[in-house]
């Protein structure tokens, strides 16, 4: 298979301590993979064992050649009192562009990220959102055949998250090889593969629709009738109740449960029980083995 | 049952721009209210008034049944707050984070001591009380700061950016704690850009460009803005408009 990143069993630790531990993976070129876990799971560790920033501690990490590698880590190095145009063309210059190269392809990008109307701009005046989108405008200003971001949309409002996941998608399209990681398991609906990573292990790897696919379970949603308000500990009691019931998170509106697939769709009185489709996160609950501790609260 | 917060038309202007305009808002006692919006729609500055930290420049309200224009500083007293980037000390145990909080809430001797144990029992921290800080997991680190927010037994709580990140597991056990609080009527106030959060809230109330432009259950959020879609649907219909 042609690949831009491919990792085979790599394992990095920091003295005793293992961040992750037998990892293999590949990106091809023009694929968007997302690497889904929460804090601590060992997501930045492997982006920058993957952008070559860091040496694993054993396994194999390739292509060696490290020139032609996007990378953003969570925290991006922008000069806040330059404009959002000198930026670009300070990174332009420093991947070897002549000036009016780096003219060209500053404008090219602020164009193509939509900040060409906040090109004087002062960087430290951005929006978060905004700042994102600079901040992968110098990612690829030199038009790396890989890109790796680690968590771009960690505080960032959900319209410009849309946004930013557009641009990348539009950056796999043309070749790139994107991998980004990301704590929230509902973005990862827009990568093409999903790789769910878990205490620094692989858990599970797959396009999100696959591993949707993987739980045993009918998931349905718990809700009182009506609009009377219902204490939530009474909710949580009547979920318990359900027959085939594997495991129960109370929300603002209701309870959301996982069934047993044959089991029947009924609820208590004064309830309402309806089938919502699965996502993610029912997925990595399943997948983890934490489903007895997330029943038992 | 009585309201926590109810405001009329506030608002609150920096120079020429309008941060916060004509927000009337109201939140029942031990309500769990999601205040959604992009960056720079207004929320650190509506959350800011509610607190008695900034004064409004028009309207008016009441918070924990104290006049915002006039008795801030009684509200002040009754209120917690926990950030994204809770501020433990990394080196300090368990134990000493609560002891230190304790203190800057002017809690001493015995009535610290009893409620430091209570605290740990109820985060479910007991067994690592003697752990220094820095060596927790994130799960467990999130509850330490939750208790350290409620060491004063608040009335009121906000809690910014401080519910996601965490594994299904510690997200769990930390909404848990967080219902435990709104059933017993304490007032929850949550921000949050991650919609799978906002699902567990009771109410929402969405901002744009200083404005309330919806409230509601999330599930009327929905139906009514996103013709039964996701809420980042109804967050981008609304941001759009």
């Amino acid at each position: 298979m042609d690949f831009a990143i491919r990792m085979t069993e790599v394992s990095k630790f920091y003295g005793a301590h293992r961040a992750v531990e037998g990892i293999s993976l590949t990106v091809a070129p023009g694929e968007l993979v997302g690497i889904v876990g929460p804090d601590g799971a060992g997501k930045t560790t492997l982006a920058r064992l993957a952008a070559g920033v860091m040496a694993p501690t054993s396994g194999r990490v390739e292509p060696e050649s490290r020139g032609r590698v996007g990378y953003l880590s969570g925290r991006f190095s922008l000069y806040p009192e330059l404009t959002v145009l000198e930026n670009l063309t300070f990174f332009a210059k420093i991947y070897g562009m002549g000036a009016a190269q780096a003219a060209e392809a500053s404008e090219r990008l602020l164009d193509w990220v939509g900040l060409l109307p906040f090109k004087a701009r002062l960087a430290g005046a951005l929006s978060g959102g905004m700042r994102q989108k600079l901040a992968l405008a110098t990612a690829v200003i030199h038009r790396p055949p890989t890109l790796i971001l680690d968590e771009p949309t960690t505080a960032v409002d959900p319209v410009a998250r849309v946004d930013f996941w557009k641009l990348l998608r539009e950056q796999a399209r043309q070749g790139c090889a994107v991998l980004v990681t990301t704590p929230y398991m509902d973005e990862a609906e827009n990568c093409d593969r999903v790789v769910l990573l878990h205490q620094g292990r692989i858990l599970s790897a797959g396009p999100a629709q696959e591993l949707r696919g993987r739980l045993p379970f009918r998931m349905a949603l718990l809700t009182p009738a009506g609009h009377a308000p219902q204490r939530r500990g009474d909710m949580t009691a009547a979920a318990s109740g359900l027959s085939g019931l594997h495991w129960a998170i109370p929300l603002g509106a209701g309870v959301r449960v996982a069934l047993e697939p044959g089991a029947p769709l009924s609820a208590p009185a004064g309830y309402t029980l309806q089938e919502v489709p699965a996502n993610l996160e029912d997925a990595y609950i399943w997948l983890s083995g934490a489903a007895e501790e997330v029943q038992a609260g | 049952m009585s309201n926590a917060i109810e405001t009329r038309d506030l608002t609150r202007h920096f120079g020429q721009f309008t941060a916060v305009d004509s927000v009337s808002l109201v939140v029942p006692e031990g309500c769990v209210m999601g205040l959604l919006g992009a960056n720079g729609a207004g929320k650190t500055t509506l959350i800011r008034m509610l607190l008695g930290s900034l004064a409004p420049t028009g309207g008016s309200g009441r918070v924990l049944g104290h006049d915002l224009l006039t008795d801030a500083e009684s509200i002040r007293q009754k209120v917690g707050y926990m950030s994204q980037r809770f501020s433990l000390y990394h080196d300090l145990t368990v134990e000493e984070n609560l002891i230190f909080y304790g203190k800057v809430y002017g809690l001493k001797g015995i009535g610290l001591s009893a409620r430091k144990d209570e605290l740990l029992a109820w985060a479910g921290l007991g067994e690592q009380r003697k752990l220094v800080t820095g060596e927790l997991g994130g799960g467990l680190r999130q509850r330490l700061a939750f208790a350290c927010a409620i060491l004063h037994r608040p009335s009121l709580l906000l809690l910014d950016e401080a519910t996601s990140g965490v594994d299904p597991v510690s997200r769990r056990k930390f909404w848990d704690l967080i219902y435990g609080l709104s059933d017993g009527g304490t007032t929850v106030l949550v921000t949050t850009h991650y919609m799978d959060e906002a699902e567990h809230c009771d109410r929402l109330a969405m901002m744009n460009a200083g404005k309330l432009v919806a409230m509601g259950t999330p599930a009327d959020l929905r139906a009514q803005y996103a013709g039964g879609g996701g809420l980042d649907q109804v967050f981008v219909n609304l941001a759009k408009r």
